[in-house]
C-alpha cells in the first residue's frame, strides 16, 4: 500500500512567557497508508491536536519531519493544502448570517472550485447527510448535530485526499454520530488515494472506524496497532459469563480440578434471576468445550452463555496507566 | 501569477466579499443604526458650524467627512481586526488550511467592506444634501471619483498591513484599534479642515490616507473650500505612493506573520 502520511520523530515545544517550555510532542513517528482510517487516541493534552495541526500545515514542528502525499508540510505547505481538509468537533466556523448552501459554496471557492461543480457536490453531499431540505436555512439556526453535518460536507465537497477529523462527533447526538461515521467509512473507500486521520475520545468510534490506532500520551506514542491487536495484547485469555440452573461450591471445586491450572472459575449469582453465574477465564478459547462437558457431568444445565470481549477502552486505560507508571520509574521518553 | 492561481485568488475574493455585501444586508437593524449614527454625528457638526457662523462651505466639508468616515471605520473594524475575529470564530484555521492566499481573503474583505460601506456612506451623503441643502460642484466629478478610489485603495492597503499585525498581537492590537479610533478621526480632519492641525501634526496625519483624500475631495467638490493642505494633484500622487507602499508592506507582512504565527502557535491558540 502507498503511504499517504509519514511522521518521523516529530517534536513540538511551546515556549510560554513566565513558564517552563511545554513539550507537547516528544518524538512521535507513524505512517498512514492510502485507504486507511488511522486513529490518534489519547487523553486531553496528550498531543493529538498538536499532531493534527502540524500535519494540516497550521503549526510548525520544532523538529522531525512530516510529509503528506509526499510533500513536506513545513517547506511545501502550499502543495499540501489543496489536498487536505480539516474538520473539528464543536466547530463554530463560517458565518451565521449565511445559509447552509451559501456557506458551503463560500468554502468551496477557497479551493478554487468552479461554481457549477461546487453546487453539484454540495447537493450530493447535503442529500447524503439528509440536509438538502435545510439548504436555505441560516447557519445560526442549526442544531449542533446539523452544524456538524454541514462541517463534514464542507470538508468533503473539495474532494481532498486526506481528511483530518479532530473529534468529529464531539457533542453530537447518536443519530448524527451514526451518519457521520457511515459517511466517513464510505468516503474513504470511494477512491484509493484517500485516507482519514481521526482523533476521538470515543473509543467505540475508533474501534468501529479505524484500521489502526496510535495511543498517544504526554507527547509519546505508546502503541500503534489495529484495534483488534491492541485488545488481544491486553489479555490473551478467553472470558465467558455462564448462567446455570444450579451449581454449588463442591461442584465448582471438581470442575476447577478438571480444567487445570491457569483456568480461573469464579462463582457468583445473576443479579436479576439470582441463578448461579459462573465467570470463566480460560487460557484457550477451545477450553470452553471442556468446561461445558465438565458442567454437564455435574448435572448443571446452561441457561445463558456469552463471551466477554475486551474493549479498546480497556486496552487504552490499561496502556495509558501502565505507561504512566513506566515513565515514573524510568523518567525517560519512550516512543 | 499562473491562471489557476489567479482564478483561485479571484474566487476567494468574490466569496469573501459576498459575505460582506449580501450577508450583512440581512442585519437590517445594524445597517439602519450605522446610517443614523453617521447622520447624527454629521448633523451635530453642521449645527455647530452654523451656530459659530462659519461659511456654508463648512457644511459641505462635514458632509464629505460623514461620507468618508464610515470607510475608515470599516478599514479599522472590518479589515484590520478581522483576522483576529476570524481566529476567534475558528475560521482562520480553515482559511489557512485552504490553498487560497491570506491576501485574497483580505482583498475580498476590503472589496466587500467598501461596497457595503458605500451604501451607508451614500445614504449619509444623500441625507446631508437633502436635509441641509448642501451644494457640491459636479464640475470635477470624474476626478473626485478617481481621488476617492485611490483613497480607498490606500486606506484598505493600510488596513491589510494592520490586519497582519493584529493577527500576531491578538487582543492587544484589538484594544489598540479601540484606542486609536477617535484620535484618528481627529487627525484625519473628518469634520474640519486638516490644515487647522498645523504643519507638524498634518505631516503625521498625512500617513492616514483619509486625511489627504478628504482634503482633495473637498477641493474638487466644495467650490469655496480654500483651507487646503496641499494641491489636490500632489495629494493624489502621495495617496498613490502610500497605497503602493502599503500594498508592498501588506504582502510581505502577511507572509512573514503567517510564518511566525505558525511557528509560535498564534494561529491555533484562541483567546490570546
Amino acid at each position: 500500500m502507498h503511504t499517504s502520511i509519514q511522521v518521523e520523530n516529530l517534536t513540538r515545544v511551546f515556549n510560554r512567557r513566565g513558564t517552563a517550555p511545554f513539550h507537547a510532542l516528544r518524538g512521535v513517528s507513524f505512517d498512514v497508508s492510502h485507504g486507511e482510517i488511522f486513529g490518534l487516541l489519547g487523553p486531553n493534552g496528550a498531543g493529538k491536536t498538536t499532531t493534527i495541526k502540524i500535519m494540516a500545515t497550521l503549526l510548525l514542528p520544532t523538529s522531525g519531519r512530516v510529509t503528506v502525499a509526499g510533500f513536506d508540510v513545513e517547506r511545501e505547505y502550499a502543495r499540501v493544502r489543496p489536498l487536505i481538509s480539516l474538520i473539528s468537533g464543536g466547530e463554530t466556523s463560517g458565518y451565521g448570517i449565511l445559509t447552509v448552501e451559501e456557506q458551503l459554496w463560500m468554502f468551496s471557492q477557497f479551493y478554487g472550485m468552479e461554481t457549477p461543480v461546487a453546487r453539484a457536490r454540495i447537493e450530493e453531499y447535503l442529500r447524503v447527510v439528509g440536509m438538502w431540505d435545510s439548504r436555505r436555512q441560516q447557519m445560526n439556526r442549526l442544531s449542533t448535530g446539523m452544524r456538524q453535518k454541514v462541517n463534514l460536507v464542507r470538508g468533503l465537497v473539495t474532494d481532498p485526499n486526506v481528511l483530518f477529523l479532530d473529534e468529529p462527533t464531539l457533542g453530537v447526538d447518536v443519530e448524527a454520530s451514526v451518519v457521520i461515521r457511515r459517511i466517513v467509512r464510505d468516503w474513504v473507500q470511494e477512491k484509493p488515494e484517500r485516507s482519514v486521520i481521526l482523533t476521538t475520545h470515543y473509543m467505540a468510534e475508533a474501534d468501529e472506524l479505524c484500521s489502526r490506532v496510535a495511543i498517544i500520551n504526554h507527547g509519546l506514542i505508546l502503541a500503534n496497532a489495529a484495534p483488534s491487536q491492541l485488545k488481544q495484547d491486553l489479555d490473551s485469555r478467553a472470558h465467558y459469563e455462564i448462567t446455570l440452573d444450579r451449581l454449588d461450591g463442591e461442584q465448582l471445586d471438581r470442575i476447577t480440578a478438571v480444567m487445570g491450572e491457569g483456568n480461573d472459575l469464579v462463582l457468583g449469582a445473576d443479579k436479576v434471576t439470582n441463578s448461579p453465574m459462573l465467570m470463566a477465564h480460560l487460557m484457550h478459547e477451545s477450553d470452553i468445550a471442556r468446561l461445558i462437558t465438565a458442567l454437564a457431568a455435574q448435572g448443571a444445565a446452561l441457561e445463558y452463555m456469552r463471551k466477554l470481549e475486551p474493549t479498546l477502552e480497556d486496552a487504552f486505560l490499561k496502556m495509558v496507566g501502565r505507561r504512566f507508571e513506566d515513565e515514573e520509574e524510568t523518567a525517560s521518553p519512550v516512543s | 501569477m499562473k491562471k489557476k492561481q489567479l482564478l483561485l485568488f479571484l474566487r476567494t475574493l468574490n466569496a469573501r466579499a459576498y459575505v460582506r455585501i449580501f450577508g450583512q444586508m440581512r442585519e437590517a437593524t445594524w445597517v439602519v443604526a450605522s446610517v443614523l449614527g453617521g447622520f447624527f454625528t454629521m448633523t451635530t457638526y453642521i449645527y455647530l458650524y452654523r451656530t459659530l457662523g462659519t461659511g456654508s462651505e463648512f457644511s459641505g466639508l462635514v458632509v464629505l467627512g460623514g461620507f468618508m468616515t464610515p470607510f475608515f471605520m470599516n478599514v479599522l473594524w472590518g479589515v484590520a481586526t478581522q483576522l483576529y475575529w476570524e481566529k476567534e470564530m475558528g475560521n482562520l484555521e480553515l482559511m489557512l488550511v485552504s490553498p487560497a492566499p491570506l491576501s485574497a481573503f483580505l482583498v475580498g474583505l476590503s472589496v466587500g467592506g467598501a461596497m457595503h460601506t458605500m451604501l451607508r456612506s451614500l445614504a449619509v451623503l444623500f441625507f446631508g444634501i437633502a436635509v441641509f441643502k448642501v451644494k457640491f460642484t459636479i464640475l470635477h466629478l470624474p476626478l473626485a471619483f478617481l481621488v476617492f478610489l485611490v483613497t480607498l485603495f490606500s486606506m484598505y492597503g493600510l488596513g491589510i498591513v494592520f490586519s497582519s499585525l493584529f493577527l500576531y498581537h491578538g487582543r492587544d492590537a484589538w484594544r489598540t484599534a479601540d484606542l486609536v479610533m477617535e484620535p484618528t478621526n481627529v487627525l484625519s480632519g473628518s469634520y474640519f479642515p486638516a490644515r487647522f492641525l498645523g504643519v507638524g501634526l498634518v505631516g503625521i496625519a498625512a500617513l492616514i490616507p483619509t486625511t489627504l483624500g478628504l482634503d482633495a475631495l473637498r477641493q474638487l467638490l466644495v467650490p469655496s473650500f480654500t483651507v487646503k493642505v496641499l494641491d489636490w494633484r500632489w495629494e493624489l500622487l502621495i495617496l498613490i505612493g502610500l497605497g503602493l507602499v502599503f500594498a508592498f508592506i501588506a504582502s510581505w507582512a502577511l507572509r512573514s506573520v503567517e510564518y511566525k504565527a505558525r511557528r509560535d502557535a498564534r494561529l491555533t491558540l484562541r483567546w490570546q
